[in-house]
């Protein structure tokens, strides 16, 4: 049957427009769940509400755990988060984002139990991306909100890729010309990713997040766990020469970056940014500035939204959790840019 | 190749993409369906009743109309000659306020004749319509002669006298005379003495014999009379 296609810019009248969104991040391991309100409006997106909410995050972690439990929770947000929409980002060991090596490569993941998988390709000469979420975990995430009660869900993406779209949407990177590498720092894995354009062009996972760092230094400087954020935000001591060792095999992986965009693309990277809570920040920024000789910059994901003048912002410090907000913020955010 | 710009990756399924809206389209599309419908066929059940009804009564009314139809033609008839007759009874009515009485004022002639004179015809004429002329038919009924009938509210009058009269010299005496009693106050009523016309002339045929004292004379006088006046 011949398929017509419609001008991209009929489709773009018939489809849905997304104005007020709640983005929520599950299974983010935090005693509650992370949500940003966010509305757009003629001056652009304001964040209404954000919070950790207090509700009881059972994202299934196993598939037995799945099969075992008898029925999803139904959840209802607290009215100033009650947005007709809600975007739902998935923190889990079991989704996957990586470049493929063909068109046509088996997902590995497929032969443990069912996924959904989607693939893009963002350049022509590079291979696609290649995303997956466990369905039992997707099918779970998908039913929290029924029908007929604001909000229901719009949108259920990994936080990986809620991360990245947090991270696009900042003004530094929206200014950013020409070639960049981000680096996308979460618990237990920092991602790599070369930007040409905004548009990634390659990725990469390393396996040393903050919950890595902060064990290493506490076992370094012999102290527990715990204490070292403390320790680390006094000025008294100098700590550079634990983040140096623990720091360089992931800055080496950003001058590798470098090295291909130069090489490959002819485009050596420009600018460099970080996101995610980062623990002693100003080492991380010494030691890149003494590793591969740039400048760091530091993405906050509410930076360049305002509040709006009737906000609810449940934490009393929102400045030092800020990170924890970031799927949540990229998640409502990827879907109001794209509609 | 079909290339996607957007970051946006998103795992739910179109199945999964539900309504806040606490009227659901999934509910209300079937109900509001069922009930265009219903409505429909409410509404087409009433016509066809409606249209039904309506065939039922023109059948009923034609079969009315029918039974009436001839009482109908009857009334009609019967309203025409009614009508008919009223005019009749109007116009003898019109006639009646015509009528001149003129009896009494002719009785009184005898006062006005003396031996000398005699009166041969006397003719009270008004203008009559030829109801039978050559060139038109028989009128058949009472409308047709009225038809034919006179409209004016006026009919003029007009009075002959004919008649003789012995004469003595030159002047007529005895036709002075009576021409100067029908100027008296009695005959007022009937005659006018407008357009009056007197003939007279010597009646040879009577007066061969020369022996005679006093000759013959016939007269012929027309009057023009009060109208006769039908309001």
């Amino acid at each position: 049957m011949k398929t017509i296609t419609l001008p991209p810019r009929i489709v773009a009248r018939f489809k849905k427009k997304y104005t007020d969104v709640v983005g929520l991040e599950l299974g983010s391991g935090l005693s509650g769940v992370p949500a940003v309100r966010i509305v757009k409006g003629k001056q652009g997106f304001e964040i209404k509400a954000v919070g950790i909410l207090d509700m009881l995050d059972t994202l299934p972690q196993t598939l037995e755990a799945a099969n075992a439990s008898e029925e999803t929770p139904s959840w209802s947000l607290p009215k100033a988060f009650c947005a007709p929409h809600a975007a739902l980002a998935v923190t889990s060991k079991w989704n996957f984002l990586r470049h493929t090596s063909g068109p046509n490569e088996e997902i590995p993941e497929k032969k443990k139990c069912e996924y959904r998988d989607l693939r893009r390709t963002f350049t022509p000469d590079m291979p696609e991306l290649v995303a997956g979420l466990p369905e039992f975990q997707a099918g779970w995430a998908a039913s929290l909100f029924p029908e007929g009660r604001a909000p229901t869900a719009c949108s259920l993406q990994i936080s990986q890729l809620a991360i990245m779209n947090s991270f696009n949407q900042h003004p530094a990177v929206k200014n950013a010309t020409g070639s960049s590498v981000g680096l996308f720092v979460s618990s237990q894995s920092t991602a790599l990713v070369a930007f040409q354009n905004r548009l990634p062009v390659l990725y990469r996972e390393f396996p040393l997040g903050t919950s890595h760092v902060q064990q290493e230094v506490a076992s370094k400087m012999q102290l527990a766990p715990i204490l070292v954020q403390q320790l680390l935000d006094e000025d008294a001591m100098d700590a550079s020469p634990y983040f140096e060792s623990i720091l360089k095999p992931l800055f080496r992986q950003v001058e590798i970056m470098n090295d291909y965009l130069s090489r490959r693309r002819n485009l050596p990277a420009t600018n460099y940014f970080i996101s995610g809570a980062l623990l002693g920040a100003r080492y991380w920024h010494a030691m890149f500035i003494k590793i591969v000789g740039k400048e760091l910059t530091h993405c906050r994901p509410f930076e360049g939204i305002p509040m709006a003048k009737d906000a609810v912002v449940l934490p009393d410090k929102l400045e030092s959790v800020e990170s924890l907000f970031t799927a949540a913020a990229g998640a409502a955010l990827a879907v109001m840019e794209e509609s | 190749m079909n290339l996607n710009k957007s970051l946006h990756f998103d795992f739910l399924l179109e199945s999964e993409r539900l309504s806040s809206s606490p009227l659901r389209l999934r509910f209300m599309i079937p109900v509001f369906g069922f009930l265009c419908l219903s409505s429909s066929l409410v509404v087409w059940q009433m016509d066809y009743s409606g249209g039904k009804a309506t065939t039922l009564q023109k059948k009923d009314l034609e079969t009315e109309i029918s039974k009436l139809k001839s009482n109908h033609e009857l009334v009609l008839k019967n309203r025409g000659e009614t009508k008919e007759l009223l005019g009749q009874l109007e116009q003898l009515k019109y006639y009646q306020h015509s009528k001149n009485r003129v009896a009494e004022t002719l009785a009184y002639l005898t006062n006005c004749f003396t031996s000398n004179i005699q009166l041969t015809e006397l003719a009270l004429t008004t203008q009559m319509p030829s109801l039978v002329g050559a060139a038109q038919p028989k009128p058949k009924t009472a409308l047709d002669i009225a038809k034919l009938c006179p409209t004016n509210m006026l009919d003029a009058v007009t009075l002959r006298f004919k008649g003789r009269y012995y004469q003595s010299g030159v002047v007529p005496v005895e036709l002075n005379r009576f021409l100067s009693a029908l100027k008296g106050n009695a005959f007022t009523s009937l005659v006018t003495q407008v357009n009056r016309q007197v003939d007279y002339q010597e009646d040879t045929s009577r007066n061969r014999n020369e022996s005679k004292e006093m000759d013959v004379y016939i007269f012929d006088i027309n009057y023009q009379c009060l109208p006769r006046s039908f309001q």
